[in-house]
């Protein structure tokens, strides 16, 4: 059935908001940073490359809003439209990450565009070999956009309480869990273990919330209404 | 076909303490062009919305082509409905829905498609947060039309459109109708213009079905007597009395039921006019708070 390539269609329709922006958005960012690396003349290490996956985050939280009673009106099934619309992001972020690799080597090939600008091949993130490159930035997008994603079907199905409860309650648990390693000394710990592993350890460790984000939002879109 | 497009029992629908929607049925038969009539807030959204499950009922039962909606494409593909207040994604011109309309409505008939585009003279570039009100509404209307679904309902879909672009809707409407047959709703508070398309009507009133009528026989069942007020009182003394409007020493009042020929003829000895009330003023007369007399015994 091509029921889920009719949701690929639908979110596939809308360039602006997949390709066209995210794309203005991260060309401006290295344009800004390649001028003043060319006026300035030192060698810059920039941080603009996560332009780029706040991005991601972004078109996870405001998918739903723009889609999902557009889809739901025009008799799509709700496990359709969350398939599909899991499956798009996958997609893009796949193509994404390629992207990101290929503007790398480009970047490296250049000798950092010829003015020591390095915006796409940083120190850390591109240190184990290409497969695992591509999984950092691949499941870093991915997960950001089901982040959004969850955000924004917590929104979907409860409004402005559940925004509110689920605010004051990640609030509250951050605070506890600030407060439990100060005061159990843990913070030397968790800062040596983060620096034993690689940016592909790490990007491993995305994987269970990937999974839990899709849970929860699998389950309130099945349960959300116009 | 076989069976009923849509079968409704005891549906019901709340929100806290305030029943939007109190234990309906009715039944919409295949290809036949229902009314679902009624007050702003009477239930009729909230019913359609959960026709094609848009909405969970809080109990009753509900069936769409011998089945459950829910999550259930075999229904929801034959289902489009178009409503007023329809949202589309910001970044989508006319043509971005038509497109991802055709792919999705099985029936999708893109030559029918094209030449209502023209009849209404939609812009097929432009997007449709920039569309004006009444080019909104078409883009909708439009889609209804030639998704030729077997079950097609239309809630207040003309919102902004002016007369020559309802009049054509319902002649478009009509024609594919004839050639193409379906079951379509439409609800609508122009009751007058949509009335020769009515095939059934059903009347819900705050959140219960009022009438449940087929159109012709709704007609006849009501009519206005005017004259003075003495002798319209005794006219309609042992009659059901849905209306009164007094004027000076005249009255004029609204009495459902048949007239029988001796009947007419007491009316025409007591010098009273008797009229046809449209399907509209029964309506609103049936449906306005104030008109709850019977038997014409309000002293």
């Amino acid at each position: 059935m091509n029921r889920i390539g009719n949701v690929l269609k639908l979110h596939q329709r809308d360039k602006s908001a997949w390709l066209v922006i995210p794309g203005m958005i991260l060309g401006s960012s290295f344009l800004v940073n390649l001028i003043v690396g060319f006026l300035s003349g030192v060698e810059i290490y920039t941080g603009g490359l996560m332009s780029i996956f706040i991005y991601m985050l972004v078109l996870g939280i405001i998918v739903l809003p723009q889609t999902f009673s557009f889809a739901i009106s025009f008799s799509i099934r709700r496990t359709d439209y969350f398939v599909g619309t899991a499956l798009n992001a996958v997609i893009i972020g796949f193509f994404t990450a390629i992207g990101l690799l290929l503007l790398s080597a480009i970047e490296k090939a250049t000798n950092y565009w010829g003015t020591g600008l390095h915006f796409f091949h940083l120190p850390y993130l591109t240190d184990g070999n290409l497969v695992q490159q591509f999984s950092v930035y691949f499941l870093a997008l991915v997960m950001l956009f089901f982040w959004g994603f969850a955000i924004g079907s917590v929104f979907r199905k409860f409004r402005g309480i559940g925004m509110l409860v689920l605010t004051l309650a990640s609030l509250l648990s951050t605070t506890l869990l600030t407060v439990l390693i100060i005061s159990y000394d843990w913070l030397d710990n968790i800062i040596n273990w983060f620096a034993d592993l690689t940016a592909f350890d790490l990007s491993l460790w995305l994987l269970p919330f990937i999974l839990c984000y899709a849970i929860v939002s699998f389950v309130l879109i099945r349960r959300s209404t116009v | 076909m076989t069976g009923n497009a849509v079968e409704v029992k005891q549906l019901t629908k709340s929100y806290g303490k305030v029943t939007a929607v109190n234990e309906v049925s009715f039944t919409l038969e295949p290809d036949k062009i229902y009314g679902l009539l009624g007050r702003n807030g009477a239930g009729k959204t909230t019913i359609m919305h959960m026709i094609t499950a848009q909405l969970f009922a809080t109990s009753g039962e509900l069936k769409v082509f011998g089945e459950e909606p829910y999550e259930n494409s075999r229904v929801l593909s034959q289902i489009c409905f178009i409503k007023e207040s329809q949202k589309y994604p910001d970044n989508y011109s006319v043509q971005d829905v038509l497109e991802l309309s055709s792919s999705l409505f099985p029936n999708w008939d893109r030559a029918f498609a094209n030449e209502l585009l023209k009849d209404f003279q939609l812009p097929l570039k432009r997007k449709m947060k920039k569309l004006s009100r009444g080019m909104h509404s078409s883009v909708g209307i439009i889609v209804g039309l030639a998704s030729r679904a077997p079950l097609t309902i239309f809630d207040e879909p003309y919102l902004g459109l002016d007369a020559v672009a309802r009049a054509l809707f319902y002649d478009r409407l009509i024609e594919d109708y004839s050639e193409n047959p379906r079951t379509i709703v439409l609800s609508t508070h122009l009751i007058d213009e949509v009335s020769r398309l009515l095939e059934h009507v059903i009347v819900i009133d705050g959140g219960k079905v009022l009438i449940n009528e087929d159109a012709e026989e709704l007609r006849g069942t009501a009519y206005s007597v005017a004259g003075t007020a003495t002798a319209v009182e005794s006219f309609i003394a042992d009659k059901k009395v849905i209306s009164r409007e007094p004027f000076g020493a005249l009255l004029t009042a609204g009495v459902t039921g048949r007239l029988s020929e001796a009947e007419r003829k007491k009316a025409d000895a007591l010098g009273l006019q008797i009229a046809a009330i449209s399907l509209q003023q029964l309506i609103v007369q049936l449906t306005s708070k104030k008109t709850d007399v019977k038997g014409g015994t309000r002293s």
